[in-house]
């Protein structure tokens, strides 16, 4: 089990970033209704 | 910047975790960092040591993974799955890598072993020209063994524990679902059906 191949060469690789999930979009919260006047 | 390295792998599936062959280790979710268990000699300060196998190792092709399986593998509880290696990586040529650090990436649900002939003979032969439709010979096509519940509820335990996908390996390539987890294109053709 495992690589049975001699090694070739060797490299340090840093840390990977964690994989983020794109925003969501967001959407602009609801304007309260304005009171309508009425009558006049 | 080198970027990780990504490659395929096998594991012994215990209990929906994922156990390594040749030394007494479970899989963790996440990062795993590996140890020297060497029994022969002082282990290596750092894996992956040269002239030693330790390390975390992985294929750069679901067909080479298999083929590290051919002499001790117990198909009933072997998974085939992607893993990502980082911190000192020792690349062996065409074959893989040994990595310190790794986490998997994925599990696939092909069960590309036959339980009947060796593995580079049967198994791998017809699931490789199945899954590339490239043949590497007149070998015998034997499909592999799907209606066994204990093993689904494996992998699906597996896959939840370590919250990674669980897909057939052609779906994951043919969806980008690979290229998304960062398989090269090289990498991703190894296991895409051309016909």
């Amino acid at each position: 089990m495992g690589l049975t191949t001699p090694e070739t060469d060797r490299v340090v690789i840093p840390r990977p970033e964690p994989l983020r999930l794109p925003e969501p979009e967001r959407t602009p919260a609801p304007v309260p209704n304005e009171p309508v006047p009425v009558g006049g | 910047m080198t970027e990780r390295v990504l490659g395929f792998r096998t594991w012994k599936l215990e209990a929906g975790r994922l156990g390594s062959w040749t030394v007494d280790y479970r899989w963790e979710p996440g990062e795993n960092r590996a140890r020297c268990l060497t029994p022969r000699r002082s282990a290596c300060a750092t894996p992956p040591g040269r002239h030693c196998r330790c390390g975390f190792w992985a294929a750069w092709s679901p067909r080479r993974c298999v083929g590290r399986g051919s002499a001790e593998t117990d198909p009933p509880c072997c998974v085939m799955g992607l893993i990502s290696g980082w911190g000192a990586v020792a690349r062996h040529h065409a074959d893989g890598f040994r990595a310190e650090f790794a986490a998997p990436m994925c599990l696939f649900v092909d069960r590309p072993w036959s339980v009947f002939e060796p593995v580079q003979r049967g198994g791998v032969g017809g699931w490789w020209a199945r899954t590339t439709g490239r043949g590497i010979g007149p070998l015998p096509v034997l499909e592999p063994p799907d209606d066994d519940p204990e093993l689904q509820d494996g992998l699906l335990e597996a896959a939840a524990r370590y919250a990674i996908p669980l897909v057939p390996i052609e779906a994951a390539a043919n969806a980008g679902l690979l290229a998304e987890l960062g398989v090269s294109p090289a990498q991703v053709q190894e296991a895409i059906r051309s016909r």
